[in-house]
Order: structure tokens, then sequence, then C-alpha cells
């Protein structure tokens, strides 16, 4: 992975009803085709994430949330974990920040997109709820994921690497 | 009074499950257990599904081990087509399993145990981690985090992705290997094989002082169960299965695995969900068998690559010939993480694994069978029954971790004795039975195939069922 691209991980298991949500939004996401973006769809999250997430200048991950009826998309910037964090085959977001920092030197800004989910049966489609909360988390992804306004000291982009290209929203590429 | 002590929940491992040491009247250990305290009832829940979902459904077994199920899986299916599958086929299977033996040794060695190899048993144990090892040696831990990708990437290049592809089917595979995931794959063998060459290395120097703990984790006579080839190499993916002893006699050799019920019985204990296989001529409990990567450099004669089979020669060396202790699945994981490297690139190079004939097509022509391989932790038997129409009547899986049941239950015993004195549990003695259960790296989620994530509980209890003393570690 190049500096300057943007890690997208929707996670979850995608035979547990809302439990796919995750992995459907980051679906929906690599079918924008986004220059600098890479998207993972993933069943859970394993610790060789660390070093592309190191290499990474943000990641967004997207995960279902249980809740109750009612609730919307939340939204939580998140920073690494303590290096207590327990790490095996699986992990949290916070637990592989900490790794990326740890091992790779480095965590990228990083946002938490959790999705309200309210049915997990076995084999279930999204619950309307959940479909509209990954249709609420893409519009979140594409706010985060429009370029920052350039600073004063920014670094350039590095030659040859076409994914420092500051990603494009589909939004914007539309207008 | 006797005592009990309870070690709740198990850390490091793959699942729940806790430790009960009962002592007796002068404080003295005479009895552990290993509880799994889960359960799942995939074996139930199958019957009535169509033959051709079963990769796929076993496969959820397990997050860690699902390409072990996959194949075995396919392979039962196949036998019940009828058909010999393509040999490409059977080579990009190959393959995948070597990805997944690999990966999975990986996560063992370097994120589960060698923290305490490379910080010690007695530190602290929130440090005693992933992180500690990054800490203390940062280029070993970023090297085996890359050595584990390596190995789920090649099961993703093949099956599209790294938990739970969808791939082997029955007959043989969905998807050909294309080219530039061969030249990907083969692009990192050079920095995977020196990583695991610098980490034998590592952990050879290391080996001298932890004696003690080879000495009493594990160390005693069983029998050893693994898959041979017909010349009586280090098999993984076919093949016949072989018993030795401790002495290194072997007692039953070229057993099919079709009828492993004349060899392997399987009992069932009140206190855990786990069963225990047992070598049937030899009865229960006295057919303890172990399976892995300790008892597959057993029963193997050689390996059948350069540099793994060097390592082989050492291993044995250092064992003085049949390894008995079980600390020393961890060497023997190294060594088969070097085979299994070895033998990707020779795979790589063989020409039929281009072939685009992937898959037999066949009907329902056999209504029983029994799919068998090497998974990681040991070997894995799939037994199906089906009707004339290919719908499951009847399933039974035969685990790695549950054929280890009786060893680690002996392990924990073994270990309590040493360190246990009166009614308390030490802070060293729960670290070393942790250490003991976690050298068969087992995966509780598989051998019961049950789900959930494995902390430790460790109960001291009296011969009045009085409990003495617990600990718990989330």
């Amino acid at each position: 992975m190049c500096p300057g691209t943007i890690l997208v991980i929707g996670y979850g298991n995608d035979l547990r009803g809302d439990d796919a949500a995750g992995q459907r939004a980051a679906a929906q996401v690599e079918a924008w085709g986004l220059p600098g973006v890479e998207v993972r769809a993933l069943p859970q999250l394993a610790p060789e994430l660390a070093e592309p997430l190191a290499a990474a200048d943000r990641a967004i991950f997207l995960d279902a949330h249980p809740v109750s009826r009612g609730h919307d998309v939340r939204v939580q910037r998140l920073h690494p974990g303590t290096p207590t964090t327990r790490l095996a085959h699986t992990s949290s977001p916070q637990g592989l920040l900490a790794l990326a920092q740890t091992a790779f030197g480095r965590a990228p800004e990083a946002w938490w997109i959790t999705i309200p989910a309210t049915d997990f049966s076995f084999g279930a489609p999204l619950s309307p709820h959940a479909e509209r909360g990954v249709a609420d988390a893409l519009a979140t992804v594409r706010r985060l994921l429009a370029p920052p306004a350039p600073a004063a000291d920014a670094t350039p982009a590095r030659p040859g690497c076409a994914a420092t290209k500051a990603a494009a929203c589909p939004e914007q590429d539309a207008s | 009074m006797a005592q009990r002590i309870v070690i709740d929940p198990v850390t490091r491992i793959e699942g729940h499950a806790k430790i009960t040491i009962y002592l007796n009247d002068d404080g003295q250990v005479t009895d552990a257990k290993f509880h799994v305290t889960e359960f799942r009832g995939f074996e139930r829940f199958c019957e009535g599904r169509p033959l051709y979902e079963m990769p796929g459904i076993t496969a959820r077994v397990c997050g860690i081990c699902p390409v072990s199920h996959l194949l075995a899986s396919a392979k039962a299916a196949d036998q019940i087509l009828a058909v010999s599958i393509p040999p490409a086929a059977e080579r990009l299977r190959r393959l995948m399993n070597l990805g997944q033996i690999l990966q999975s040794h990986a996560l063992s060695f370097f994120h589960l145990s060698s923290p305490d190899f490379i910080l010690g048993f007695d530190s602290d144990p929130a440090a005693r981690n992933i992180f500690g090892l990054v800490a203390a040696e940062p280029e070993l831990a970023r090297a085996g985090i890359r050595l584990r990708q390596f190995g789920q990437e090649i099961i993703a290049h093949l099956g599209g992705q790294k938990i739970h592809p969808a791939w082997a089917v029955p007959g043989g595979v969905r998807s050909p290997l294309s080219k530039g995931s061969h030249a990907q794959i083969r692009g990192r063998i050079p920095e995977a094989r020196a990583t695991i060459l610098d980490t034998l290395s590592r952990f050879k120097r290391m080996l001298p002082s932890f004696e003690k703990e080879a000495h009493i984790f594990g160390n005693f006579p069983s029998l050893f169960m693994g898959l041979v080839g017909h010349d009586g190499a280090w098999e993984h993916y076919d093949g016949h299965l072989r018993f030795v002893d401790s002495a290194g006699n072997t007692i039953a050799d070229r057993l099919e695995a079709r009828r492993y019920r004349e060899f392997i019985g399987e009992a069932v204990e009140s206190h855990s969900y786990l069963k225990s296989p047992f070598y049937r001529p030899l009865g229960y409990p006295d057919g303890m068998y172990r399976v892995g990567p300790l008892a597959r450099l057993n029963v193997c004669s050689h390996i059948g690559t350069p540099l793994a089979d060097q390592e082989l020669r050492e291993f044995r060396d250092r064992a003085n010939g049949t390894a008995t202790s079980s600390f020393r699945y961890h060497h023997a994981r190294l060594v088969e993480i070097l085979a299994a490297i070895e033998k990707i690139e020779r795979l790589l190079d063989d020409p039929e694994l281009s072939s685009e004939r992937l898959r037999a097509d066949a009907g329902i022509n056999q209504l029983e069978a029994v799919g068998v391989g090497e998974a990681p932790r040991g070997t894995l038997f799939h037994h199906y029954q089906v009707d004339e129409y290919g719908l499951i009547r009847k399933v039974n899986l035969i685990i790695a971790t549950g054929q280890n049941n009786l060893a680690m239950n002996r392990t924990v015993a073994q270990i309590a004795r040493h360190y246990v004195r009166g009614p308390e549990i030490p802070e060293g003695m729960l670290n070393r039975v942790e250490a003991g259960i976690r050298a068969y790296d087992p995966c509780l989620s598989c051998s019961t195939h049950a789900a959930g994530a494995m902390p430790l509980q460790v109960s001291l209890v009296a011969a009045d069922g009085t409990v003495l003393d617990e600990v718990w570690r989330s």
C-alpha cells in the first residue's frame, strides 16, 4: 500500500443478518472505484491488517453495532488502544491501530462507523433498519473521504505513486 | 480434606475453557481436568443438508482453520461422488492446505506462544503478549506478522478470501491459481524462508533455558498418530494413517481413514463438551494418543525437502529419538513451517498446477465416506452418510484438539503436581498450566464445533468439593 492511501475496512459475519452491514457498506465503497482508496470486506479483523494500516494515511472501519430501534449511525474518532490489548486471530480496531503503531511505527487517522443492527438471525437479509444504516454510513464515508483542505506545509505527493492523489468523492465528481 | 484448584478462563488459545485441579487431604495433586464449556452442535444441524453444501457449511466450524474443514469435507464428498479429482485440483488443494498450516502455526508461535519464550514465563502477564514481543524483538515480531500474512494470502489468492473460502467443492476446486497470484506467492518465498530459518535458529538457541519446561510440559509416553505418504514421508493431504509409540515403534500402519472406527474410539466425559478419542485396541483411557505437529514429525520417516529434513534430524537428535514432551510442539511447528514453504515452492514449479481441468462431475454414487486430512493441529476426519439424493443423514467430525484431550489433561496434572503445594494457586503455576495447554495450540471452536473467545479459569478444589482458590484471566 502506498503512502497517502485511505484504507476502508468493513467487517462482520455475512451469514448473520445485520452483522453483514459492515461488509455490505465496504463492498459499496469498493464499487465506487475511487483512486487512492483501498477497500477490504472481511469476516473479522486479523492482526496482519496492522501493516497496511501503518502504511495508510487514513482508515475507516465499518461495523454493525447491536442496538434497540431508533439509533442512528455513529462515527467515532479512533486512537490506538493500550498495548496490552489482547490480540490473537481476531482484534478490535483500537487493537489493530495499537499493533500498527507499535510494530510498524505509525497508525493512521482513523474513524469507526457503527451501523445500527437489530437482527442477527442466521441467513437473514439486512433488516430495514440496517439497510437505512448502510445508506447513512455510506454518506458518512463520502464525507470522510473528501480530501482535506491543503495545508500550507503540505507534503508533496510522492512521484510515481498514483495513490498519493487525494481520493475523490463521488458526489464531488458528479458536481 | 481434599481440595480443588480451578483455572478459568485459559488465555491465548482459541476458544473458552477452564481447568480444575484436585488435591487430596495432604494438599497433593491427584487429578486435573481441562473443561471445554462451549457447544454448537454442527454434527446435528448438518443433517438434512445437501452434500454439495457441506464444504461451505463445515468451513464455518472455525475462523482459524476453515481450510482444513473445507478440504476434509470436499474429500469426503469426492468419495461419495466416487471420482478421482483432476491432478491440478489436488495440487491446488495441497497448496491451500500448506498456506493454512503456515498461517496457523505462525499465529500460534509468534502471537500466542513466543511472548512466553522471549519475555519469560514469569514476566508480567500484562506485557506478555504480541506488544511485549514487539517491544523486546521488533524485527522478529514484524517478521512473524508478515509470515502469517503470507499464509493467509495464499489462501486468499486461491479461494478469493482469507477466511471461509468456499473454493474446494465435491470433485475438485472452483478456480485456478492466476498467473499474477502465482508470481506474487513466489515473490514472497525468499522472505518467508529467511524468517523461519532465523526463527528456528533463535528458538534452538533458547531451548537450553527451557529444559525444565520441556521436562514437565506433557512429558510422558503416549501413542502418536498422523498421515504419512506411501513411502512413509511427512504428509498433510493424503496417504494413510500410522500410529507409533514413544519408543518409535510403529504399532499400526497403512490404516485407511474410512475404517477409523476399527482403531479410534470416542469417549465422552461429563465435565467437558470436548470428546476424548482413544486408540481402540488399547481401550480408554490407556489408548491416549497425540496428533499435530509433534505427532507428524514422530510418525514420518522423513519430510522430503532438504532444509526441513535437516531440521527434522536435529529435532530428533535433541529429543533423543521420538519426542515425548509436548513442549516440543513449538519446535515441531517451526519445522513444519519450513517444510510448508519448501513444498509450496515445489508446487509452484509443477506445470500441472496451471491445468484448466479442475473438477470432476458425477452424481451420488456412494452413500458413505470419510474424508481425512492434516489440519495444523492434527488429523481431521469428516464422516458423512447420505441418502440416494445426496442429503446428509449423519455426520461425525473427529477434530485434532479432541484427539489431544487426554494428553492435555495429563499435561495439566503433570504441571500442577510440579508446582502446587497447598491450597493456593501460585502465579508461576498458572502461567505454566496455561502454557502447557497452549503447546497443543488447541482450537476449541473446532473441537467442540463451538464459538467464543478464550479466557482462562483455574479452580483448586478439595476432596469434599470445596473450592479453595480460583483465578480468572480475561
